[in-house]
């Protein structure tokens, strides 16, 4: 299309009573951020995508698959625990970090200013380990009998409660969920607390003069008000959720059996291990639509609930 | 005003994000064919050396086998042979070898010698790109086929269009070894009033009596996953014949996992469990914390690898030793093992002469006595003249095991490994029956076709 008359067509828009800027100035504006953006991320998935539907090893020919990788995936029950899985994980790394997130945010924006800051930083620390790191020290803490965690429950006089936690097939999950919540209330907590900030004090003040308690204010004052914190923590920790590798891969490698596979890790395994780079990458494409759909699902619902 | 576009963007953005995750790299090379192996007379690797300046690149496996010092040491003194050499070590990480060492052979810098191991991950596709060659016009005059045992060799082997390992022709030689053996505490044994155990119903009985006097008998650990494969195999070793299990590695005709054999041994698997003989909890902490409890004399035996011979030898010294698992009587046995790493010449090599004596040098006798100096177990037939009693102990089961050596049984395919880690875990902790599990095996296995 001719740059000119589109110019010509937007300013006359412009005049026409349209506001701000002409568009075509707009894209101009976000080129170089587009640019990148096609280079490093929507030229990788197209080419996932396109790998998506080839047989290849990683070297050598490669033969067409069509959607046969896809079909694949349906049938493989590493690949269906692997999502049951990270469907449980998401509770982990979604709903509790956004329940105790929100509950410790609304605490310490009680908590007189100067007490807050150190709070907030310590409170904030899980978040900023390393996940190899996390996932090291907390198989340690986990480890039967000699870890941290048996300890503390036989020097309290606990010890019936000492469990195999990592290798039990049924705590397994929780075990690991336990440490990603660990890791993801910072994020959640100083997101919130920098939305209860927003909040204008009159809303708490009306609130309160028609008899709100402090419950009554969280719940219809600081939460309503929390509406696009919320939203955002729900699409970083579920994303966080599902594309979940390195704490897997270091605490637990996926099992013991499939207790606790993820999908990315048998991504990593189909196209780097079994040389089979097109399921892998089906997976991989198979991942990104998963986490857009139930992105937007909950953003769905979120938005309807605190309308 | 309300941020709903930007909210949206980001929601789109984070999903993005993704992307470098699942990103794969995109190199599709066409492969060079193989170049031709001409056969003259048996002809020695370093026979015929060029005179002109030479850089010959090697990747290196840091971690396994040599110590980056002592791999420094080995090309020192080769560059001091051949000075016309300049060798090159590009150290890498073994998970980082297996994914990505496809790709670097198949560039336009290919290294003139790849390390791989054997079976269909590595060694199989780089056969069937033609990116690897057969080394057979050197083997005989450079002595090979009596440096290693023939089960050694076997596990180098491919048919060249890559579809059956163990036969066809050679493309890699080892510098290291390896074998799954039974570590025992002598200390230990004596205290009990018993011998190194040399048949099953000795070890059995061993183990019970162990059992009753408060000691742990099997030490074990394997929440790091792939050692409890070994909890199955040292088992399958006694019971299956090792024809069966070389025809199931090799993808020879009729091989199968659902056998009468693999099904007992997976019984007997899942009784040593129910019998209370290996570490409580063994699912739920690592090798390492296995490793620690047997080297504190705080077990008898540990049935493991000889890849966990340092610690081991560190903790216990001298107390310790190393034998087979103990054969049950009439029945045939296999040791599971074999070559570690070997080496290998790029098709793409200029000098393929030149690193095929590169290759010669670094697995041969040279290179043995420093690998035995770092307390490794060479490949190659090897004559220990130390002190060390432990270590002595482990030449003399490497002896007996080299020769009914099978392959680690996850390289029969690709995913056998996660696939086993996970089947075996379930299996040890009753998820699936004994039944469930040889079947579960056989349909993994079926799926695969090389």
């Amino acid at each position: 299309m001719n740059g000119e008359v589109a110019l010509a067509r937007s300013k006359r828009r412009a005049k026409a009573g349209a506001h701000g800027e002409p568009r075509l100035l707009a894209f101009a504006y976000i080129a170089p951020a587009l640019l990148a953006l096609t280079v490093v991320l929507l030229v990788p998935l197209g080419i996932t995508v396109w790998l998506s539907l080839e047989h290849w090893a990683g070297v050598g020919h490669m033969t067409w698959a069509g959607l046969a990788n896809y079909r694949v995936l349906l049938h493989d029950s590493f690949v269906n625990a692997a999502v049951k899985n990270a469907l449980r994980l998401t509770i982990f790394y979604s709903v509790f970090p956004i329940v105790i997130g929100f509950l410790i945010a609304s605490a310490l924006a009680r908590v007189n200013a100067r007490l807050r800051t150190p709070l907030r930083a310590l409170l904030f620390l899980p978040a900023t380990i390393a996940p190899v790191v996390v996932a090291v020290g907390w198989r340690l803490i986990y480890t039967p009998a000699t870890g941290l965690l048996d300890q503390v429950l036989r020097g309290i006089g606990l010890s019936s409660l000492s469990q195999d936690w990592l290798g039990s097939f049924n705590l397994a999950l929780p075990s690991t969920g336990v440490v990603a919540t660990w890791i993801e209330y910072g994020l959640v907590m100083v997101l919130f607390l920098a939305g209860i900030q927003k909040i204008p004090d009159e809303l708490y003040d009306a609130a309160r003069i028609d008899g709100a308690g402090h419950w009554a204010e969280l719940w219809h004052v600081t939460l309503p008000g929390l509406r696009n914190e919320l939203m955002v923590a729900i699409v970083v920790t579920v994303i966080a959720s599902f594309r979940n590798f390195d704490l897997v891969y270091n605490l637990t490698s996926g099992g013991p059996g499939t207790a606790t596979d993820v999908p990315v890790l048998e991504v990593y395994r189909r196209a780097f291990q079994y040389g089979d780079v097109g399921s892998g990458a089906a997976l991989g494409v198979t991942i990104v639509a998963l986490i857009a759909v139930i992105t937007l699902v909950a953003l769905a619902i979120t938005r309807r609930w605190l309308r | 005003m309300r941020h709903r576009m930007s909210l949206f963007s980001l929601t789109a953005a984070s999903v993005l994000m993704l992307v470098p995750l699942i990103l794969v790299p995109s190199v599709s090379a066409s492969p060079s064919r193989a170049q031709a192996a001409s056969a003259p007379a048996a002809q020695g690797a370093c026979a015929n050396m060029p005179s002109k300046p030479i850089t010959l690149t090697y990747w290196d496996a840091t971690g396994l086998y040599l110590s980056d010092q002592g791999a420094a040491t080995l090309d020192k003194e080769f560059m001091a042979k051949y000075p016309n050499v300049k060798v090159v070590r590009v150290p890498k990480a073994f998970a980082t070898i297996t994914s990505t060492e496809r790709l670097a052979a198949s560039g336009p810098n290919a290294p003139d010698v790849l390390v791989t191991n054997g079976g269909y991950v590595l060694l199989g596709p780089l056969v069937q790109a033609g990116l690897v060659l057969p080394l057979n016009k050197w083997a005989a005059g450079s002595g090979w086929n009596t440096r290693f045992t023939p089960p050694v060799l076997d596990q180098f082997r491919f048919a060249s269009d890559g579809s059956q390992w163990g036969v066809g022709s050679l493309y890699a030689l080892p510098a290291g070894a390896s074998f799954i053996g039974l570590y025992y505490n002598k200390t230990l044994l004596s205290k009990l009033g018993l011998q190194v155990p040399t048949t099953w119903a000795q070890f059995m009985s061993s183990l019970s009596k162990a059992k009753q006097a408060g000691i742990v008998p099997l030490a074990a650990g394997v929440q790091d996953g792939w050692p409890v494969v070994h909890m199955y195999t040292s088992l399958q070793d006694d019971i299956t014949p090792t024809s069966q299990i070389n025809a199931f590695e090799f993808h020879s005709a009729h091989a199968t996992f659902n056998t009468s054999q693999n099904l007992k041994a997976a019984k007997l698997a899942v009784q040593l469990v129910k019998d209370g003989y290996y570490s409580p909890n063994f699912l739920g902490q690592t090798s390492g914390a296995a490793i620690a409890q047997f080297a504190a004399g705080k077990a008898l035996y540990y049935i493991q690898g000889t890849y966990f011979a340092g610690p081991i030898y560190k903790g216990l010294g001298n107390n310790a030793g190393m034998t087979i698992v103990p054969p049950m009587a009439g029945s045939p046995y296999s040791v599971t093992g074999g070559p570690g790493l070997g080496y290998a010449i790029s098709s793409k090599s200029a000098n393929p002469q030149v690193a095929a004596c590169f290759i010669d040098f670094r697995t041969g006798p040279q290179a043995a006595t420093l690998y035995v100096g770092e307390g490794g177990l060479p490949a190659m037939n090897y004559k220990y003249t130390g002190s060390s009693t432990f270590i002595k102990s482990m030449f003399g089961a490497w002896a007996r095991a080299s020769k009914s050596l099978v392959p680690y049984l996850d390289f029969a395919t690709p995913n056998l490994l996660t696939v086993l880690t996970s089947e075996i875990e379930e299996l040890l902790g009753s998820k699936i029956t004994p039944n469930q599990f040889v079947q579960q095996v056989e349909q993994a296995y079926t799926q695969f076709t090389p």
